[in-house]
């Protein structure tokens, strides 16, 4: 596949090409984050619903009927204060496609009679996400990090409850309106013919362009142990880690990463945590370290994410707190450095075996302002790390004193013994 | 016939060593002649990437009574320390050794009638992969020290899911379904089971079933046919095979007369209704009629039973879940109630709605659901690992060519043949329902 990204006056265009491809995936991510606050993130919860619900001449049911024909999917996301509109068909009804999203974009109707199905049935998912243990313990954590207008910021579900009948269509028509003023991120895989389509789509409907200031509202850390008693569940599961005052494009941000990779690399078993807590004593099934909530203007943080057994659970922490101070204390070896260069290597070799992982990866460099010679150059960057970046950013960054932890599950009968764990790592 | 599947025999075919067996979809199927080793090769072009992944014929299908789960737990001992490994000093084994060294992607994974582990790859490593495959077919060490805290690792992972109420009345529903045949227990086994697990047993299951004439080989990816057949013959032509037969249970499950039901009790604000019905194995026009069926009934806002439940309020979400077994299993619908809603009155909706069901209320609806399914099919055959984990599927149902006829076979599905499963498979006698209760 050849990657390109060209950027325009309204909106940018990456572009994975295929010589030949039966099949077409395009990404269009918009950042709608000004200020949050529990309105708009309940605005953001219904309009995924919303937007389908009824387009130009269309009704809800006439719009998917017609979407659903081709055998092709619109899909919507919103993660951060970022929408994302995810179009997949075969190549043959690429066109259609377009045309019927330019329709959604261009004329939704938001009835009032939708606007109120919508919100009985946000109302039931929100009551089902209740018990969604890793999401809470997840959100909990990063409440801690952010204040309330932040992006990364989560209104409590209670909140959300009360909130969603006051939700009118004049909301979500500003929130629609502002998503189509602002800077557009576009990414495609397919075919030449397909990237022409799009190209052209995108001239048709994309005519003005504006920056929009978004409150990030990063905290100092201040660490706390935060429990969630949700007894239905069999484990704790559990959130870990400190805020982090660098972008991604500080010069500590890549030596962090390595470290946070040597530490508990997301996915398979290379990272430390994965060796010692799962594999040496087997307190948990996963436990994985990553950065998170960075972009190239907003400071992020570091999560460990886990669960163990609520009569493992101390057990497992001081297991999991012990490998990060040993980190923080000793560092890293040059061997552990120049394995995780290959490692990193590699990872960035299998992309290009899959299709979607190919354009996945162009549209996140893409939306962070990386043109193709950037890319490349932070790929390359990662193999100029040294064991002293790593271990100067270690000692920076990852005290584990200063780290909290968020856990929900069935915490009842362990909170004390928690609670006394907790006092004796700070 | 369209492209994927045609099928074709020319001598090209030949590679020493090997009997051909046949070619679909751009696969081809050998067998190594000197101990029958089956393996699957297919050419992916300019990715540089290669996936070799391997299926054992060996699942919870195998597992007798207060052995449930042992396929499963064996599958995570075979990253433990080889006999090669233990006299290389790899102290870690070398799967992990690969992985940590060279960042390949791996994993292993256990379902009803098959286990299967993989890695992913930059090309030049092949010969390592390989090395590491036939190793561990044979040569794994089960000591006590390196199986004590994998078991709690098995646990850990039982508890995970066992929290979810989903998983947890989907495990007494089929329990209930087959009262004789191995799917009648999930393919994690229950708790106590995995308690009482020691390496002697593991070690008899391995020695059973962990054998060149139980196993199929795939490589997909950036190689050229003779160099990735050359290779798997340079490891694997010494692994020998037992002289014993390979163990298989053949049980014909008793008759079901009338609903089966089962529930959960428990502290919880979530309440599920779940109906579940057995239908027939994978690679079978039933079995796509039966993904088409609950597609129409479940997956997305037009289905009928979002229209029905979830647009009007009375069910906050439905999920559904059809495996892809050899043998007949049970489908499973989950709707989780909305509060205040009764199990009983959702329970009667649901079924007098399917009763109901017509061709030409539903036709528009297979209609669209097979153009989905066939595009969802596009996409999936676009990475050499989606590539494998489809094709494992097809492989552990008895015959993995099914896997090129797929495309064709869907778009024979008709409304009517929806209709009549819709008949066939909600009858009181081949019904289990669960209803998890959160008190």
């Amino acid at each position: 596949m050849t990657l390109d990204i060209k950027p325009t006056e309204y909106f940018s265009l990456a572009t994975a090409t295929a010589k030949q491809s039966d099949i077409v995936k395009a990404i269009i991510s918009i950042d709608v984050h000004q200020e949050n606050s529990l309105n708009t993130q309940v605005v953001k919860y219904l309009y995924p619903d919303m937007i389908f619900s009824g387009s130009g001449s269309y009704s809800r049911a006439e719009f998917l009927d017609a979407v659903n024909k081709l055998g092709a999917s619109i899909d919507i996301d919103i993660t951060n204060g970022k929408v994302s509109f995810i179009l997949r068909s075969t190549s043959a009804h690429f066109g259609k496609l377009l045309a019927l999203f330019k329709t959604m974009l261009q004329e939704p109707t938001l009835p009032a009679v939708e606007l109120k199905r919508a919100k009985n049935t946000s109302l039931n998912q929100l009551h089902q996400a209740k018990e969604d243990s890793k999401n809470i313990a997840r959100d909990e954590l990063r409440n801690e990090f952010f204040g309330t207008a932040d992006r990364k910021y989560t209104y409590p579900i209670a909140e959300c409850l009360l909130e969603v009948p006051k939700i009118t269509r004049a909301q979500l028509k500003k929130f629609h309106q502002s998503m189509l003023a602002n800077t557009w991120c576009c990414s495609i895989g397919g075919d030449k013919k397909t990237v022409v389509i799009l190209e052209k789509f995108l001239k048709s409907v994309k005519k003005n362009s504006q920056l929009i200031e978004g409150v990030h509202q990063p905290k100092p850390p201040h660490p706390v142990l935060k429990l969630e008693n949700i007894p239905s569940r069999q484990n704790i599961d559990l959130s870990i880690g400190a805020p982090l005052p660098i972008t991604r494009s500080h010069p500590d941000f890549i030596p962090l990463s390595f470290a946070v990779a040597i530490l508990g690399k997301a996915g398979g078993f290379a990272g430390r945590l994965m060796s010692t807590v799962r594999e040496k004593e087997g307190l948990t099934y996963g436990i994985y370290s990553q950065l998170e909530g960075f972009s190239t203007d907003e400071q992020g943080y570091l999560r460990i994410m886990t669960f163990f057994a609520p009569d493992q659970a101390v057990t497992g922490l001081s297991s999991t707190f012990r490998e990060i101070k040993k980190l923080f204390t000793s560092g890293v070896s040059q061997a552990e450095v120049t394995a995780f260069k290959t490692i990193l290597g590699t990872q960035q070799s299998l992309i290009k075996d899959s299709f979607e992982r190919t354009l996945a990866d162009l549209h996140a460099y893409h939306c962070e302002g990386f043109s193709i010679a950037d890319m490349k150059e932070y790929k390359e960057a990662l193999s100029d790390v040294t064991r002293a970046d790593v271990n100067r950013v270690i000692k920076t960054y990852l005290d584990p004193s200063l780290m909290s932890v968020s856990g929900a599950g069935p915490t009842t009968n362990v909170q004390a013994d928690l609670r006394n764990w907790y006092q004796s790592v700070q | 016939m369209s492209k994927l599947a045609s099928t074709k025999k020319t001598n090209r075919k030949h590679i020493p060593g090997y009997t051909f067996v046949k070619s679909a979809a751009n696969i081809d199927e050998y067998i190594l002649k000197c101990n029958g080793l089956r393996v699957l090769y297919h050419y992916r072009p300019e990715t540089e990437v290669v996936t070799t992944n391997i299926t054992y014929l060996v699942g919870a299908i195998d597992e007798t009574l207060g052995k449930s789960g042992l396929a499963h737990m064996l599958e995570h001992m075979l990253f433990k320390p080889t006999k090669a490994d233990k006299k290389a000093k790899i102290t870690n084994g070398s799967a992990m050794k690969f992985e940590r060294e060279v960042g390949c992607m791996l994993n292993a994974n256990t379902w009803k009638d098959r286990t299967t582990y993989y890695f992913s790859y930059p090309a030049k490593y092949v010969d390592t992969a390989l090395n590491i495959e036939a190793q561990r077919m044979t040569g794994l060490i089960l000591s006590e020290k390196e199986f004590a805290p994998e078991r709690k690792n098995v646990l850990s992972e039982f508890d995970m899911y066992n929290g979810d109420p989903y998983f947890a009345i989907t495990v007494q529903m089929v329990s209930a379904a087959f009262l004789s045949h191995p799917y009648g227990h999930e393919t994690i086994g229950y708790r106590e089971d995995i308690e009482d697990y020691t390496p002697q047993r593991l070690q008899q299951f391995y020695t059973d079933y962990y054998r060149p004439d139980n196993a199929v080989m795939m490589v997909i990816g950036d190689i050229d046919k003779k160099t990735a057949l050359e290779s798997v013959k340079k490891h694997f032509s010494a692994v020998k095979n037992p002289a014993t037969p390979i163990p298989r249970h053949h049980i014909r499950e008793p008759k079901q007369e009338g609903i089966r039901r089962v529930s959960i009790e428990r502290t919880s604000t979530t309440n599920v209704l779940s109906i579940g019905f057995k239908h027939a194995g994978l690679g079978t026009r039933e079995w796509l009629t039966t993904l088409v069926m609950l597609n129409v009934l479940t997956s997305g806002p037009e289905s009928v039973f979002e229209k029905l439940l979830v647009d009007t309020g009375k069910v906050a979400s439905i999920d559904s879940s059809q495996e892809p077994t050899r043998d007949t299993n049970l489908a499973v619908m989950h709707f989780t109630l909305a509060p205040g809603q009764s199990h009983s009155e959702l329970e009667k909706t649901i079924l007098t709605t399917i009763e109901k069901q017509s061709v030409a209320d539903i036709a528009h609806l297979v209609k669209k659901v097979k153009a989905n399914l066939l595009t969802e099919e596009l996409f999936s055959r676009t990475s050499s690992l989606h590539i494998a984990q489809e094709l494992t599927e097809y492989v552990a149902s008895g015959d993995w060519e099914n896997y090129a006829n797929t495309p064709d076979l869907l778009n024979t599905i008709t409304a009517k043949m929806v209709v009549d499963c819709m008949k066939t498979q909600f009858q009181s006698n081949n019904l289990t329902i669960g209803t998890f209760i959160g008190k």
